[in-house]
């Protein structure tokens, strides 16, 4: 009885407890019923009432997740350049080639110093005034906090005087305008308190009210905003992996737009009375990374005949509804370096019988097969639509694959826990085609989980650091093109489009190929 | 008690394949050497017996700490409190639901057992029993959402998105519950008093509501407490479905993302407060039932 | 007396239908017209037609097929994993009757301890520990199950222990393992049998639940819950990726669930 009394008043004092951290929670999750309650029903008073307009997004936590709202930390710069929260010195155009942004001019004094001359008159959204000064203090905290920095542009030391910023880079760097335009460098208020919340003071056009990690993101206009006042006054994100929910979401007037759309829902929107699908060839391909550290893949057939079983016009056609385009280089032929022309291929189309052969030469069979673990994200349905095709055309030919989702596939990769990765990446997002090479093939790369190393390629990613004409470049990347494929250390499979579908309300959609822009001050909605 | 449950939630992340050293190393976007992982091991305790590391676990989690999310990076003890309102909302609300709907329709069948009616319901209640829940709620959205627009599919934490997973929620477990109620309601009328009730002359209507239901409520509450488990059980689905903000999404998350912490201290929560409901009927029950009261005074 | 033929009847019909369900599944298996998992995305979301009775799924796979190539995974696991907690539970109980004391005492508590979970939370923790494949998420419903089984039989053999004819037995020098297996047993099975196949239908679908969740069963996979999560996606264009395996787990819960009806009716009846 004694214990029985002591066991009722430990969980008593647990539940005591409870009550206690729950009653302030409670509170305001009651409040918060009401105000949203309330909410909902005042809504359509106040956009007709005195005309403020708002917007609702939604997207997957790929494209809308962020950590925080601090463009240093991790991938959040990108996230929040989405948003129209944060902007850069530099901004991607349709062909991703760079345009001044928040730079009113820029010099290249010699080889390694570039001098850049910044907008007058521009502000953050709390007043303060942006001068080279504050840039440089931020680039600096963005260089301590996050080490992808460091890797995609390499900075000596920066000199700031009033709206003029120094720049001076270790090695001769074609490409810094490019790298400047990467969200990770960001520009925000380095000077004052990071908000741990609402996170750092931007010079975007909209300004966040409200976060909540992977949930939602509330945001208000910002209207000191230096490019012209920002159409909508409200913008709200709502983030969530379900894509089904965010469809009939969009379907039943919940939200007003989707970004990044599967490709898969794409023909649930083709009412054009109603909905708009905006398209841009973005970078984004997927690709099948093999561990070459694994016994079997050591084996350059092994690997193409792997590469030969990808149905990557079934693939493109029907998986994406037509919107991603077969690849059997590296880069969409969107790019003046990409696509395949002039490339030797050995693989070139869906070819199960010399894959067939292949495998067999390598004494594997049906009855006697190679076992695979093949690792992607939980959540990319479209890969796991692949990785579903693949496998009983493995099976045929004597490659048993065993598949492995996880969310956070980082710390599986890192480890070398796997033979195949089925993996998804922008290969250019400033289009400049270094981004991936330092990723992909060098063989000390950031993303190079399969130990991938030829010292051709590690020459050829060397002399693209330093050329800077462009046609030399483009040489450049074609010669390393041929070697990566030829040693497949990656099947490239689809490059893929990005889809914005949005309801006939909105205007003012721009889809950038970068995937680094959405929100703007011209984007609208009608009441 | 509390010893085995915290005990059992310990061994369950203790036994999980994941190394917390390399998911943490990986989380601050550092390339985790062998030597790294050591530290951090180290750092963490992880190389110590494991009966030393649950001694520590237990006091933090007295202490109120519950670690760390491997994903979000915050105390998992705030992340966890933040979003029990949002559960214990849905699961209060849909277990009323239920009560409304059972009570009076098992009365009812047990009243006219064998009748047509009855015959009706058990048949649909048997039918609701075999549903996967989450068939249900994708018909719900389906249907509610989609074709009549009548309720919202992200479920934000207001009245109107309350009501597609409360209904999800209820109508599962009032098919179960329903043949309960009826149950125990024949039985209590299958009681050789009725007869007498009957010879006195009493009205059914008396004999029902007079003696049949008083005499059951004790038995009708120790149904509640077994089913506010498979209520919080049913909550990881249903939530996962209209994103409902509660500690049920928060779990099966964590799940995907490996964040064993959570996950941990979600299993700790959710038996507490299975528990603290039970013990609570424990001690409702004999002021409840009239001849469980009696006993006690003899 | 006519009341407790249809009885006997009605259960004879129910066994016949699931053994039929069981063995169907496994020999279908190999017959199948169209293969489960080769995809043909040329022929994705044909609605059902002669070829394709319920139609084809995304990746141009046979849904009727599928459902039956599931149906082998669902059954089996369902009524495999009963089987063991069913004796892994029932030898945890009788040991603990029998015994009694602090063995007793200790095995009641681990119960306790277990029981102490909410069923499908401690199910969804233990797969979501274990990771993804179908022996884990096996091994999470088993972790939850075996209670029942444990309680039930002390219980039982409690209510046993004590009567004459063990006693007899006793007495006439039976050792414990010839009590337990020859008197005892026997004696408790047809409550425990009742348990159990009402047991194989929330197992079928706490099973799906957690396939839903991802939780199921590693890809490729024709199980039930895993196929209808992935068509979820699908369910406007195509709806009948996910109703019809919707209703053949339907069908195949309540078959199993009157099974047990009809099985605890014909024990009651005597």
């Amino acid at each position: 009885m004694k214990k029985k009394l002591l066991t009722i008043a430990v969980t008593a004092a647990m539940v005591f407890s409870l009550v206690a951290c729950g009653s302030n929670g409670g509170n305001n999750e009651t409040k918060a019923v009401e105000t949203s309650a309330s909410e909902t029903a005042a809504e359509s008073a106040v956009s007709e009432g005195d005309g403020e307009k708002t917007l609702k997004a939604g997207a997957t936590t790929g494209f809308f997740g962020a950590e925080s709202l601090d463009p240093a930390n991790n991938w959040d710069g990108w996230i929040m350049s989405i948003y129209g929260i944060s902007e850069n010195l530099f901004r991607l155009d349709d062909n991703l080639a760079p345009q001044p942004w928040l730079v009113d001019s820029y010099e290249n004094t010699d080889d390694t110093t570039w001098v850049f001359t910044l907008k007058d008159g521009i502000t953050f959204s709390n007043g303060n005034a942006v001068t080279a000064e504050v840039v440089k203090k931020c680039f600096e905290r963005t260089y301590s906090n996050n080490t992808r920095a460091a890797s995609t542009l390499k900075i000596d030391s920066m000199e700031a005087d009033g709206q003029i910023l120094t720049i001076h880079t270790p090695e001769a760097n074609p490409t810094i305008l490019n790298d400047l335009c990467d969200p990770m460098f960001g520009v925000y208020d380095a000077e004052s308190e990071i908000d741990p919340e609402l996170g750092a003071s931007c010079t975007g056009p909209y300004v966040a009210t409200a976060f909540t990690a992977m949930t939602e993101v509330k945001m208000d206009k910002n209207s000191n905003y230096w490019g012209g006042e920002p159409a909508i006054d409200h913008i709200e994100l709502k983030i969530m992996d379900d894509v089904d929910a965010l469809n009939m979401a969009l379907q039943n007037g919940e939200i007003d737009m989707i970004a990044q759309l599967p490709a898969a829902s794409a023909s649930l929107f083709t009412d054009t009375d109603t909905y708009t699908i905006g398209a841009a060839t973005s970078t984004r391909s997927q690709f099948l990374q093999f561990n070459l550290e694994s016994e079997a893949l050591k084996d350059v057939n092994i690997r193409k005949a792997i590469s030969m079983c990808i149905d990557r016009e079934g693939y493109a056609d029907v998986v994406f509804a037509g919107y991603a385009k077969p690849s059997y280089g590296i880069y969409p032929d969107t790019l003046s370096y990409g696509g395949t022309d002039g490339i030797n291929l050995s693989v070139d189309k869906y070819d199960t019988e010399a894959a067939k052969a292949l495998v067999e030469a390598a004494g594997y069979t049906p009855e006697k097969p190679l076992e695979l673990k093949l690792v992607t994200y939980s959540y990319n349905t479209g890969l796991l639509q692949m990785t579903d095709m693949l496998q009983p055309e493995l099976e045929a030919i004597g490659i048993k694959l065993s598949i492995e989702t996880y969310d956070v596939l980082d710390d599986v990769l890192q480890a070398g826990n796997f033979d195949i990765a089925a993996l998804s990446y922008a290969l250019a997002p400033t289009g400049n085609a270094q981004y991936l090479i330092n990723m992909l093939f060098v063989s000390d790369g950031t993303d190079n989980y399969g130990h991938y190393s030829n010292s051709d390629v590690d020459a050829d990613a060397q002399k693209l650091e330093t050329t800077f004409d462009t046609s030399e470049r483009d040489a450049i990347v074609k010669d390393l093109t041929q070697k990566v494929v030829d040693d497949c250390p990656d099947a490239f499979i689809a490059s893929q489009q990005l889809l914005i579908v949005y309801n006939n309300k909105v205007t003012g959609v721009d889809v950038n190929p970068s995937e680094y822009y959405l929100i703007t001050n011209t984007l609208d909605i009608a009441e | 008690m509390i010893i085995g449950i915290t005990f059992l939630s310990f061994l369950l992340s203790y036994l999980s394949p994941g190394d917390p050293a390399q998911i943490l190393l990986n989380n601050q976007g550092v390339k985790a050497s062998e030597e790294a992982l050591q530290s951090t091991r180290h750092e963490l305790g992880l190389d110590r017996p494991m009966i030393v590391q649950y001694g520590d676990w237990l006091m933090d989690l007295c202490k109120g700490d519950m670690g760390t999310s491997y994903k979000s990076n915050r105390p998992v003890l705030s992340e966890m409190t933040a979003k029990i309102p949002g559960t214990l909302i849905l699961t209060v609300t849909a277990l009323g639901v239920t009560m409304l709907l059972s009570i009076p329709l098992g009365t009812w069948c047990a009243w006219y057992a064998g009748g047509k009616a009855d015959r009706l319901i058990q048949m649909v209640t048997y039918l609701f029993a075999s549903l996967p829940s989450f068939f249900l709620a994708l018909l719900l959205m389906y249907f509610l959402s989609l074709k009549i627009k009548l309720f919202p599919v992200i479920g934000s934490l207001s009245l109107k998105g309350l009501v597609m997973p409360v209904l999800t929620l209820a109508l599962t477990l009032s098919a179960w519950y329903i043949r309960q109620v009826r149950a125990i309601i024949r039985k209590e009328m299958q009681g050789s008093y009725i007869d007498g009730l009957r010879a006195r002359g009493m009205s059914e209507r008396q004999i029902l509501f007079g003696h049949v239901l008083r005499n059951c409520r004790g038995p009708l509450v120790t149904l509640i407490g077994i089913s506010f488990g498979s209520m919080l059980g049913g909550t990881t689905i249903v939530e996962s479905i209209f994103s409902w903000p509660g500690v049920g999404k928060l779990a099966v998350d964590a799940i995907t993302a490996r964040d064993y912490p959570v996950i941990q201290s979600y299993v700790v929560w959710m038996a507490v407060i299975y528990l603290s409901i039970n013990y609570l009927i424990e001690f409702l029950y004999p002021l409840l039932d009239p001849r469980t009261g009696r006993r006690r005074q003899k | 007396m006519k009341k407790k033929k249809m009885i006997k009847f009605r259960l004879i019909i129910l066994m016949v239908l699931c053994a039929g369900l069981l063995l169907g599944a496994w020999i279908v298996r190999g017959h199948l017209i169209h293969e489960p998992f080769r995809t043909n995305v040329r022929q994705a979301f044909l609605a059902p037609c002669r070829e394709y009775i319920f139609g084809t799924d995304n990746l141009g796979r046979c849904v009727a097929c599928r459902i039956l190539y599931g149906a082998a995974t669902s059954l089996y696991a369902a009524v495999l994993a009963v089987l063991a907690v069913f004796i892994i539970g029932t030898a945890v109980g009788v040991t603990a009757a029998y015994a009694g004391g602090i063995v007793d005492r200790i095995l009641m508590k681990i119960t306790l301890v277990f029981q102490a979970f909410p069923n499908f939370i401690l199910a969804v923790a233990v797969a979501g520990m274990l990771g993804t494949g179908l022996k884990n998420s096996v091994l999470a419903l088993g972790a939850v199950y075996w209670i029942t089984y444990a309680k039930l039989s002390r219980s039982l053999v409690l209510s046993i222990r004590d009567s004459e004819y063990i006693r007899a037995a006793k007495i006439c020098g039976a050792g414990p393992t010839a009590i337990i297996f020859k008197y005892i047993l026997p004696n408790m099975v047809s409550p425990l049998i009742v348990t159990a196949a009402l047991d194989v239908s929330s197992f079928i679908l706490s099973m799906a639940g957690l396939s839903f969740l991802g939780l199921g069963p590693s890809r490729p996979t024709a199980e039930w819950g895993a196929t209808m999560s992935e068509a979820k996606t699908f369910i406007q264009q195509a709806p009948w990726c996910i109703v019809f395996p919707g209703l053949a787990l339907l069908v195949t819960v309540v078959i199993f669930n009157l099974l047990g009806d009809a099985l605890r009716d014909v024990i009651d009846e005597g």
